[in-house]
């Protein structure tokens, strides 16, 4: 312990403090970590991320709201005095609802892309230009005597879509198809515009579907993507109209994607996706990797070698992949796909996991992370597989101090 | 890490519990590195920051 630390609560904490009815049960920390390595970390993991996000977000609002109120002479006029004034008045409106009106609060924070419009206007603001600060109106639900001063290009059209519901077993799953605003293009994909009546009935259809499956045959899928998927982003398909899908490493809550051909493929993107979603997450919390060193490695699902984080993200969410199709193959044995590709991503998850640990780029929770994605690989090759895996535990030396208080 | 451990290693304080407007009643040093710690990786993100896992499956 140094001299500079505070206490934070424990996911345990964050538990109690967690919504009515999420349906998180009480786990250690060290227990939760190792479910959400094994992919398998339920609403109880959701929420201690959520609670990362929450944190995370606060400081980049108040980081940026510094840096504007501290802007040097020659950036202020950039920025504007009636833009800062407006964005000091936001920000002390949304500390009154941090104090008064919670939900409102974290709704403002959860926005998936505010992380990406804070982002981007801490960058702007850092290299003298003005930032996009009357962007956070896209996020806030302000008053009418709060609306920006002007309507900067870009901006004319807030964060928005279709709330949809959907509810199997009864278990409920709420989602904006978002489908106008800004910060759509975040993908990488071509987002599409406004859907019209036929492709929502359709994106409708095939999302209820997706649904039924995850509830049906992947409840622990469910549980988790319905905890923290909140928006997904329609894309185009790509060019020879093969399905796409992405998700953003500033993104939390959101992913992107083409509508797939069937409910089973769309479930499948939806825990693909959610797995890239919740390993960013989980980084923003404690670092897996080193800083990018240079080094790059073969991912047997690319051509092209990947930095150590990159093949780290996509071992994790190809781990969702294997445990999915593994799931499918049981409930439908007769489905030799589902067997073929169960292997096909199992093979190459544990092939780019053994990579990684034999590198010297995860820090020691990383390695721990990364070893228990490889036995987990082991459950989604069945029983026997799981019966020849190594007995838990790893050496105690790779394991970092535990700290609940923050250690500065 | 082991099963009789009950925490995870974090520097990220959970400031849900702090208002806003006790942030500045922080150590200048602890609310600084927490500051720090979040604009660094804005500024210079240490991992693929967007777009990076494109999918097609």
């Amino acid at each position: 312990m140094h001299g500079n630390q505070a206490n934070i609560p424990g996911p345990g904490t964050a538990h109690r403090a967690g919504r009515p009815g999420s349906g998180c049960s009480r786990r250690s920390p060290c227990e939760l970590f190792r479910a959400i390595a094994g992919g398998r970390g339920g609403a109880a993991g959701v929420e201690l991320l959520r609670s990362g996000q929450l944190s995370k977000r606060c400081l980049l609002l108040v980081a940026l709201h510094g840096r504007v109120a501290g802007t040097a002479p020659a950036a202020a006029g950039a920025v504007g005095s009636d833009r800062r004034d407006w964005f000091d008045r936001v920000y002390r409106e949304a500390s009154g609802w941090q104090r008064n009106d919670p939900s409102r609060w974290e709704r403002l924070l959860l926005r998936p892309q505010f992380d990406v419009w804070a982002t981007q206007c801490l960058q702007e603001l850092g290299s003298g230009r003005p930032g996009r600060l009357t962007g956070l109106a896209d996020f806030a639900e302000l008053p009418p005597d709060l609306l920006p001063p002007e309507s900067p290009p870009g901006s004319t059209e807030a964060v928005g879509g279709h709330e949809l519901a959907f509810e199997s077993r009864g278990r409920r799953w709420r989602l904006t198809l978002q489908d106008r605003g800004p910060y759509r293009d975040i993908f990488g994909y071509a987002p599409t515009g406004p859907l019209g009546a036929a492709d929502l009935g359709a994106w409708t259809a095939a999302l209820d579907g997706a649904w039924e499956v995850l509830v049906h045959r992947h409840p622990w899928h469910a549980e988790a993507v319905g905890a923290a998927v909140t928006t997904l982003v329609p894309l185009r398909p790509a060019a020879d109209g093969s399905p796409v899908s992405a998700a953003a490493r500033r993104a939390y809550g959101a992913v992107a994607a083409s509508r797939p051909a069937g409910p089973v493929q769309l479930a499948l993107t939806l825990v693909h996706e959610f797995l890239h979603v919740q390993l960013g997450a989980l980084m923003d919390l404690v670092p897996l990797h080193r800083p990018d060193s240079g080094a790059r490695f073969h991912a047997p699902w690319r051509p092209d070698p990947r930095p150590a984080g990159a093949l780290l993200q996509g071992l994790y969410a190809h781990l969702g992949v294997a445990d999915f199709q593994h799931q499918e193959h049981l409930a439908e044995p007769g489905d030799a796909e589902s067997a073929r590709e169960s292997l096909r991503w199992r093979t190459h998850a544990a092939e780019a996991a053994r990579t990684l640990l034999a590198g010297d780029e995860l820090t020691p929770i990383g390695r721990e992370f990364t070893g228990d994605v490889l036995h987990a690989l082991d459950r989604s090759a069945g029983p026997e597989a799981a019966a020849r895996a190594p007995a838990r535990g790893r050496p105690q030396k790779q394991v970092r101090p535990a700290v609940i208080e923050v250690t500065m | 890490m082991n099963a009789g451990d009950q925490v995870i290693a974090t520097d990220l304080l959970d400031t849900r519990q702090v208002l806003l407007d006790d942030l500045a009643d922080l150590p200048d040093s602890v609310l600084a590195h927490l500051l720090r710690r979040v604009v660094d990786e804005a500024l210079t993100p240490s991992c693929e920051p967007v777009s990076a896992f494109q999918s097609a499956l």
